[in-house]
Formats: C-alpha cells, sequence, structure tokens
C-alpha cells in the first residue's frame, strides 16, 4: 500500500481511503471498548485522527523502525483520546465536519455482542484489527466464491468455522447436513480454508504499508495456531 | 462481524499448517523459531512421528533458506547431527521440512539434570564432534548455543538448527549441495552472548570454523563451570576455554575437532595444547593418570619390604 503521503492528490485520497478502510474500525472498538471513550468521543477521535494525519503531516512522521503503522495509528489516537482540546481542534476543521464515513450505529450493535473484555487495551485492539481484516477477507471469500457458482463450498465453510453452534458440527454431520461424503468435506474444508488464507494475505500485501515488514506481520498471523 | 469464537477458530486454522493430501498428520505445536513454527507429526506411511519446521508464510526467502538447511543438514549424516527425512510445499504453499523427532530437552533446560564434570564434558565432546564433523564437510553452524544442542531421552546428543549454516568452498570438502553463507557482509547472524567477536561485527566473510569454536568455548565454559562442592575448574581446562573464546580467529583452535581432542585429552589426564605444565605439576598429572599403576606398585614395595623386614629378623 502506498502512503496517503506518496504521489498525487488522487493517489494520496486512493491512499487515505485505504488507510480508513484497513484501520478505522478497530480504532473505533478501541477506543470504546480499550479507552472506555464514549461513543460520540470515540467517533471524534477516530475522525480526528484520520483528519490529522495529512493535516497535521502525522502520517509523514511514522517511522517504520520504531513501529508498525498500526501501532502508530493507536499511539495517536490515545493521545487524541486524551486530548481535552479536541473539540476545538474539530472546529477548526470546519465546525465538527465529519470526514470519515464510520458506521457508528452497526459497530455500536456488534460491541453489544461481544463479551465483556477483560485483555489490556492493546490486546484488545490487536484483537479487534485480526477480527476486522478476518471480517473482510471472509466477505471476499464469499464473494468469489458466489461469483464462481461455489456457494455451497462457502455454506460448508461459513458452517464448519463461522457459524457458533454448539457442540460444533462433526465432518460426518456436515456430510449428511450438505448431502456430502465426509471425504468431500474434508476437501471442501481444506480448499476453503486455503482459500480464506490467501484471501487473508492478499489484504495483508495490499494493506501493508512500504516500510513495515509484510512477512513480520503475516508471521504474527500465521506463526502458529494452538497448541 | 465475527464472533470471539470464529475469530479464535480462524486463527488457529491460519496458523496450523495445511497437511490434507500430504503422509503427515498434525499432533501437535512443539515449538517457535525465527521463520517458522516445529510441528509434532505423524508420516502416516511410515508410522514414525517426525519434527515438521514449516514456514510461517510462504514468502520466497525463507522458503529458500529452510531448503537450504534441510540440504545442508541432508549432506551432514552423522549421528550428532538430527537427520531430515523430506522436504518440500504443502497444499497452502508453505515451505516444510520433515526431521526425525527428537523426544528430548535443549541443553539449556536439561543442563540441571546432567551429573558430574566428566559427565558434562562428555556431552560437550558429543556436541563439539558433530560440529566437528560438520567442520570437516565445509560447514560452520553460526548458532551453537544451549538452545540448539539437544539432549535425547536415550543420551543421543543432537546439535540442531542449521537454519543460519554457511558452507566455505575453501576447506577442501567434497562437492555440497549448497554453498555460501547465504549471507552478505556487514549482516549479523547468531545470537548475542553467544557469537564470536567477528561476527558480532557483521564480518561474513571472516566467519569461519573459528567463529563456531568460540561458541563452543562459552558452552564449554558453563557445562565446566563447578557446581557448590565441586572443586574448583581446572586450570588446564580454563586454558582450553581461554584459548577456544579468544578474541582473535587465530588465536584460537583451528577448528571443533582441535578443541574436542584437547578436551578429550583433559578427560584422560593427557597434555593438553593450551596448557603448558611445569615438572610438579606434570608429575602430579601422572599420578592422578596413573593412580591404578601407582597404588600397585606401592604395595608391591610395601609387600617386599614387609617380607624383607621379616626375613632380617
Amino acid at each position: 500500500m502506498a502512503l496517503a503521503t506518496e504521489g498525487g492528490p488522487e493517489e494520496r485520497g486512493a491512499a487515505m481511503d485505504a488507510l480508513a478502510r484497513a484501520y478505522w474500525k478497530p480504532l473505533y472498538t478501541y477506543a470504546r471498548l480499550g479507552r472506555r471513550l464514549s461513543e460520540e468521543a470515540a467517533e471524534d477521535a477516530v475522525q480526528d485522527l484520520f483528519a490529522s494525519l495529512v493535516e497535521k503531516g502525522w502520517l509523514a512522521r511514522w517511522d517504520p523502525a520504531r513501529a508498525r503503522l498500526r501501532t502508530y495509528l493507536r499511539v495517536l489516537l490515545d493521545g487524541l483520546a486524551a486530548n481535552t482540546a479536541r473539540a476545538a481542534g474539530r472546529e477548526k476543521r470546519g465546525g465538527g465536519v465529519r470526514t470519515l464515513s464510520i458506521d457508528a450505529a452497526e459497530t455500536e450493535a456488534e460491541i453489544a455482542r461481544l463479551a465483556p473484555r477483560t485483555a489490556s487495551p492493546e490486546e484488545i485492539y490487536e484483537r479487534e484489527w485480526r477480527r476486522w481484516l478476518f471480517t473482510r477477507a471472509v466477505a471476499r471469500l464469499e464473494e468469489d466464491y458466489t461469483r464462481s457458482g461455489r456457494g455451497a463450498r462457502f455454506a460448508l465453510f461459513s458452517a464448519a468455522d463461522l457459524a457458533d453452534e454448539d457442540p460444533r458440527p462433526t465432518y460426518a454431520q456436515l456430510a449428511e447436513r450438505f448431502s456430502l461424503k465426509v471425504t468431500d468435506v474434508t476437501n471442501h474444508l481444506s480448499a476453503a480454508r486455503r482459500d480464506f488464507r490467501r484471501a487473508v494475505l492478499a489484504l495483508l500485501a495490499q494493506e501493508t504499508p512500504r516500510g513495515d515488514a509484510l512477512s513480520g506481520e503475516a508471521r504474527a498471523l500465521f506463526g502458529g495456531g494452538k497448541s | 462481524m465475527l464472533s470471539d469464537a470464529a475469530l479464535d477458530r480462524l486463527q488457529t486454522s491460519l496458523g496450523t499448517p495445511d497437511t490434507s493430501g500430504t503422509r503427515y498428520r498434525i499432533l501437535r505445536k512443539a515449538g517457535e523459531g525465527g521463520m517458522g513454527t516445529v510441528w509434532e507429526a505423524e508420516d502416516t506411511v511410515l508410522s514414525r512421528r517426525v519434527a515438521l519446521k514449516v514456514l510461517a508464510v510462504e514468502d520466497e526467502g525463507g522458503a529458500a533458506r529452510l531448503l537450504r538447511e534441510a540440504r545442508i543438514v541432508a549432506g551432514l549424516e552423522h549421528p550428532g547431527i538430527v537427520p531430515v527425512h523430506d522436504a518440500g510445499t504443502l497444499p497452502d504453499g508453505r515451505v516444510f521440512a520433515a526431521l526425525k523427532f527428537v523426544d528430548g530437552a535443549p541443553l539449556s533446560a536439561a543442563l540441571p539434570m546432567l551429573g558430574g564434570p566428566a559427565e558434562r564434558l562428555r556431552v560437550f565432546l558429543r556436541a563439539a564432534e558433530a560440529v566437528a564433523f560438520a567442520h570437516a564437510r565445509g560447514v560452520v553452524h553460526r548458532d551453537l548455543k544451549p538452545e540448539n544442542v539437544m539432549l535425547g531421552a536415550f543420551g543421543e546428543v543432537l546439535v540442531v538448527d542449521w537454519g543460519v549454516a554457511a558452507v566455505r568452498g575453501d576447506s577442501g570438502s567434497r562437492a555440497f549441495p549448497v554453498s555460501g553463507s547465504g549471507t552478505k557482509d556487514g549482516t549479523v547472524v547468531g545470537t548475542p552472548g553467544w557469537m564470536a567477536p567477528e561476527q558480532e561485527r557483521g564480518e561474513i566473510s571472516r566467519v569461519d570454523a573459528r567463529s563456531d569454536v568460540f561458541a563452543l568455548g562459552r558452552l564449554l565454559s558453563v557445562l565446566a563451570e563447578p557446581r557448590p562442592g565441586e572443586p574448583g575448574l581446572d586450570r588446564r581446562l580454563a586454558a582450553i576455554v581461554a584459548k577456544a573464546t579468544a578474541q582473535e580467529p587465530e588465536t584460537r583452535y583451528e577448528n571443533a575437532a582441535a578443541l574436542a581432542g584437547d578436551v578429550a585429552r583433559h578427560l584422560e589426564g593427557e597434555p593438553v595444547s593450551a596448557y603448558r605444565e611445569g615438572p610438579v605439576e606434570r608429575l602430579a598429572r601422572l599420578a592422578v593418570r596413573h593412580r591404578v599403576a601407582l597404588l600397585l606398585l606401592l604395595a608391591y614395595l610395601v609387600t617386599r619390604a614387609l617380607v624383607l623386614f621379616i626375613r632380617k629378623n
């Protein structure tokens, strides 16, 4: 991903859109759950952050050698959350004009469905970033499978890995439910998980800015499963 | 949005290698390294356990390094070096190497369980002999440390993790499947605290068997360090450690075989190259070395003296 500080106005605008798409939700959820800000304060902080990245040259000051971009954004948000003069800053941008399209209501409904958080604010942020990355990768996979006539495979993947069914369905149960042989369930799920992995890697490759080590990000995600 | 449970399931699925359609079945995670994860797996064709080293991501650099390591290890058939059985690419695109599964613990964890000084020196000798074999083939390990020496459940001593090993072409060794160091000058390869000074300075072209000798010397000092109740460090052994860990490579042992030779001679009570002993020390060493013969001789002389005394009286 190019940084929103490089290229012409159009390129910069597109880069900022990509940055916002990748990070607004984890940042907002972090502000609400990790920093315990009110809905309005959380949205203000996120809006201020993305406006200041270019206006105040914060993005240009990011040093990949010191922190991942993701961590840098969180630290900036921490500063904004603690800044009581934020409202004044918003007025300067044009009387509280929101530059970023944030679907706070939908995110609030999602937050309400989550179990209470006991982790540290930093862990909450990392988890929410991962949740948002995986959510979009799943959406990509569904779109791709639907377009290519493999909707049934996505339905199987969804039943096996996404749905919160308790107890978890066995492969035999899934085979019966989807009128497949157990070996076919194994093969379909294997392929779907492989494609999901590719979708995550593709998103990471798109959204990891130059300077941040993609392999480091991927290693953090794929380093190992639970033993 | 994904639920917490779905997020965890997807994370687990991403982290676990896809071995579908292969001969391997993942059993559990055995450890994590810089490049990826080591899994305890079952080779379903031969019904045996293997250690499956799998890269975290399918990047070209990492894949090349892992395959390079597999080829190096494949060329080092020695009882002190973990053999590689297989290498390739999994269905998910990740590169893997299947190695013999060692049921044991790294020396870093097993050290407190080892016995007296002689037993600890013998463990050192086994590790040094494996490294000496590699040196004879022109291979320099470059990351020797207690974590990379495994002690098996049946007393095996194995040198593992040849991921940053270099193959030196000027060693006179026979043709090797890979060559070079895989790194450029200025790159620091190794582990702080165990690296030779030339490694710490990133002088890749100066790193050779003597750099491994330095790390082995550090390992020897750890193993030889007297425990409560044990006599102080022997002067000859201290001299061996000092020679192995000299700042300048030229002052160290030429390779692991030379170092192992001195340690073996010390264990046998023979003179060592690292220490010039005085006449009294030499006599004392010989007395210790030949104490049984000396005791027998003494017993014989006492008996003879007694017999003579009795006859005279």
